[in-house]
């Protein structure tokens, strides 16, 4: 029964090709919008949770300014900065970029045992810098994975001595793996994309303040040093490390801790992951959904109409279904089904055109934890959705259909 | 002529019954478009909104004043590129008040409840007053002399003390181990009201120069010690005679500082106005396409359905063509529905978009949806012309229909 109900609707879904398409195309596009925010959402969430440490949106980057600043960084300060944020920060490090001093040879990035974790490095090879390395200043360093290729090309880097300065040459003991997200500046977005000019104008524009200190860590291409091989340098600056949830917490409250002290901070953060987790994509959210639930009572209008049109269209063909033997609740639930099955089908190819579209807005997005996936839930709730306001959307044709009297519509033949 | 009047209420007449004879269609139809102009109303209101908001904020910075302040982009030579005695000058060549200042970060804390607010010191003078007129919620400036008082922004207000009054009471400003206690003698009304729903997204705020962060506008200000002429300070407020007068005041300051000018800023807070508007003019540019792609949508919707419409209409057609209607009276006809349905769908859309929007406004905004007349106009307009197209294809083709052979078919 049921299934002689559901051929006879699919043909005459079929016999009107153009009509059906043209319902189609409707709740396809309301369906597509539906799905776009969640994907995005949940994807670029998802990523920047499990990407935290390569995306940077787990840390925090401190430098200082350069116009009249009341006090420098020091090694001796961080041990007073750990304490103040004990249980809010998992890792506070000092960094001293020494690139672009005069006299050291290759770029070099002076610290602790922490040094390759705080700038998000895995080891290739060998072994990192350890605490009696620095505390013992040994002359090693670990490169970065583009310096090894640089200086020794096509061979193992690994038990090779390098000259920093003219009178300090220090063994490799270890080579890094490049890094998983290259080229993701402090903010989080990628820096050779196509957009990045726009980004620079835009960072600009806000003020930000270049760090070189800052841009250099991101490169790929320094030699990693313990600090005490450099006692006269100083930290240029600081990574602190933190749950990606609670960054800007800690971003405002290491602020607050620095400028107490007397130090003009700078901080860079991405803050992608409080975005997300915070009060304007809700309310971004809801009103995606308010444009969703728009769309889709708009469409069961236009389904509606368009159906009603077509009873009037097929009294012909009701009048001899109910000729043959069809009852009226026959052809009402034949009405019911077709706009269904339409309005199902449309809910089930939006979904994918609604991915296709959120693939693309996310092409064209620089920040590099900005993703898509497949909202499964979303997604099913969609199609349930708009399968439901096609069941509903037949309920004003199947009525009119079931006045149609076949007795004097055949007489008028 | 009278013939011809005649005919238009024929028309008329036959379109208005059109409409009438199929009351469902007519209706779901209706509400379909009254439903999708005035969701495309309230978009663009809410997008003109944010520019007219804007603009409003930002008139209130100042258009006439010009900031001298260090460059935050290089370190300096000079050990002291600015120095106190740089504003007499500078009121000559402005005609006008200079206000030196200092700027720190500070760490300000409400001793009563011990809530704590990071903000920008801006150690000045009262002269700031006259260049750029404080708008004061509560109290008043800062007066010549006064040590120990300081005045607030309405965000570092809020910040420290919520809603509760802030005049009067103490505030203890802690930075680089020194912590000085004042009182509150006023509160400055925040020019960026925009800024009370969004100010979470301005994550790059703290990765600016404290020298750019006095436009954040959340700042104590404070009285700053400015007696030695020689006094190195961070920069200047000046105040030129009107907005067209800034050209020629930082041309004029920039040729007068001669080599120190390379390890300076010097601009018109204006010039920044422009770029700020701009750039959010560009943002909502962007944003249009959201409502262009409602209409749209509505555009296809209405094609189909008058397309299937006037298919199940070739009788009622070819019986009019047989009653004497000529074939531009019957595609007239049509077009007439049409046009009646969307005009009146537009005037039920205008009072459906005022309510959205106020909806909006209460739940999500701070700014006031504006309804410029054009906008209204252009989208009401591009309403019908796409309600117009859609019909005008189908029209054509049922105004051609042999009557003979329409009825005898049926």
């Amino acid at each position: 029964m049921l299934l002689r109900l559901l051929a006879s609707s699919l043909r005459a879904v079929l016999r009107r090709p153009w009509h059906s398409l043209l319902v189609l195309q409707g709740v396809i596009w309301g369906t597509a919008l539906g799905v776009v925010p969640p994907a995005i959402l949940h994807g670029s969430l998802e990523r920047a949770e499990r990407s935290a440490s390569s995306l940077g949106t787990d840390r925090i980057l401190v430098a200082q300014e350069r116009v009249d600043v009341p006090r420098r960084f020091r090694w001796s300060d961080l041990p007073a900065l750990r304490r103040e944020l004990a249980g809010e920060a998992d890792r506070v490090t000092g960094l001293a970029v020494l690139t672009g001093r005069e006299d050291v040879r290759v770029p070099t990035i002076a610290g602790t045992s922490e040094l390759a974790r705080a700038l998000r490095l895995e080891l290739a090879r060998g072994r990192g810098l350890t605490a009696e390395d620095v505390r013992e200043a040994r002359p090693v360093a670990v490169l970065e994975h583009d310096l090894a290729q640089l200086l020794f090309p096509g061979r193992e880097a690994l038990g090779e001595a390098l000259a920093l300065t003219d009178d300090l040459e220090v063994l490799v003991v270890g080579v890094c793996a490049p890094r998983e997200q290259a080229g993701v500046d402090a903010f989080g977005y990628e820096e050779d994309h196509p957009l990045r000019w726009v980004v620079d104008k835009v960072l600009g524009y806000a003020g930000v303040f270049e760090s070189t200190a800052i841009e250099a860590l991101s490169r790929d291409d320094a030699a990693l040093v313990p600090r005490t091989l450099f006692p006269d340098a100083a930290p240029d600056c600081l990574e602190i490390r933190a749950d990606p949830p609670r960054i800007l917490a800690l971003r405002d409250r290491v602020r607050s801790v620095l400028a107490a002290d007397g130090f003009e901070p700078v901080l860079y953060v991405n803050a992608l992951l409080p975005i997300l987790y915070g009060e304007t994509l809700r309310m971004s959210l809801e009103l995606a959904r308010a444009v969703f639930l728009l769309s889709i009572l708009v469409g069961t209008s236009v389904v509606s109409a368009v159906m009603v049109l077509s009873v009037v269209q097929r009294r012909h063909e009701i009048a001899i279904r109910r000729v043959e033997g069809a009852r009226r609740a026959h052809i009402a639930v034949q009405f019911v089904v077709e706009t269904g099955a339409l309005c199902a089908a449309g809910g089930l190819l939006g979904v994918p055109v609604g991915l296709g579209l959120a693939a693309a807005r996310c092409a064209g997005q620089p920040l590099a934890s900005v993703t898509w996936t497949v909202p499964v839930l979303e997604s099913a709730v969609m199609v349930g959705v708009v399968t439901l306001v096609g069941l509903f959307g037949g309920l004003v044709p199947a009525w009119s259909a079931v006045r149609v009297d076949p007795v004097v519509v055949l007489r008028n033949e | 002529m009278r013939a011809r009047a005649t005919a238009w209420r024929a028309v008329g007449r036959a379109a208005w019954r059109g409409l009438v004879r199929r009351p469902l269609q007519t209706a779901l139809l209706f509400f379909a478009l009254t439903t999708s102009l005035g969701a495309t109303l309230t978009i663009l209101a809410v997008l003109a909104g944010i520019g007219e908001q804007m603009r409003r904020d930002l008139v209130r910075v100042g258009m006439d004043v010009v900031n001298v302040h260090l460059s935050p982009r290089v370190g300096s030579l000079f050990a002291q590129p600015l120095r106190a005695q740089d504003c007499a000058w500078m009121r000559a060549v402005a005609e006008g008040p200079v206000a030196p200042f200092r700027a720190a970060t500070v760490v300000g804390v409400d001793p009563a409840s011990g809530r704590e607010a990071q903000f920008l010191e801006l150690a000045t003078t009262a002269e700031w007053a006259a260049v750029v007129p404080p708008e004061m919620i509560h109290g008043r400036f800062l007066e010549p002399g006064e040590t120990d008082a300081c005045a607030l922004d309405e965000w570092v207000a809020r910040a420290l003390f919520g809603d509760d009054p802030a005049v009067g009471r103490p505030l203890v400003l802690r930075a680089g181990g020194r912590r000085r206690e004042l009182t509150v003698v006023g509160v400055l009304h925040d020019p960026f009201e925009i800024r009370k729903r969004f100010d979470e997204l301005d994550v790059t705020g703290t990765a600016r120069s404290r020298l750019l962060r006095m436009m954040e506008f959340k700042s104590a200000y404070v009285t700053g010690d400015f007696s030695d002429p020689r006094a190195a300070i961070h920069g200047a407020i000046v105040k030129a005679r009107d907005a067209d007068d800034t050209r020629r005041v930082v041309s004029e300051l920039a040729r007068r500082f001669g080599p120190r000018n390379e390890y300076l800023s010097i601009w018109a807070r204006r010039n920044w106005v422009d770029a700020v508007l701009r750039a959010a003019g560009l943002a909502l540019s962007v944003a249009n396409v959201l409502w262009i792609v409602v209409l749209l949508i509505t555009g296809v919707m209405v094609t189909t359905v008058s397309l299937v419409a006037v298919r199940e209409r070739y009788r009622e057609i070819a019986i009019r063509r047989a009653e004497g209607a000529r074939r531009r009276e019957v595609a007239l006809q049509l077009l007439l529905e049409n046009a009646l349905l969307t005009l009146a769908a537009s005037a039920a859309a205008l009072v459906l978009a005022q309510g959205l929007a106020a909806l909006v406004e209460a739940r999500y905004l701070s700014w006031r949806p504006v309804f410029f007349p054009g906008d209204l106009a252009l989208a009401l307009g591009m309403g019908l012309v796409i309600g117009a197209l859609a019909t005008a294809l189908p029209a054509a083709r049922a105004a051609t229909l042999d009557p003979v052979r329409v009825l005898r078919q049926a």
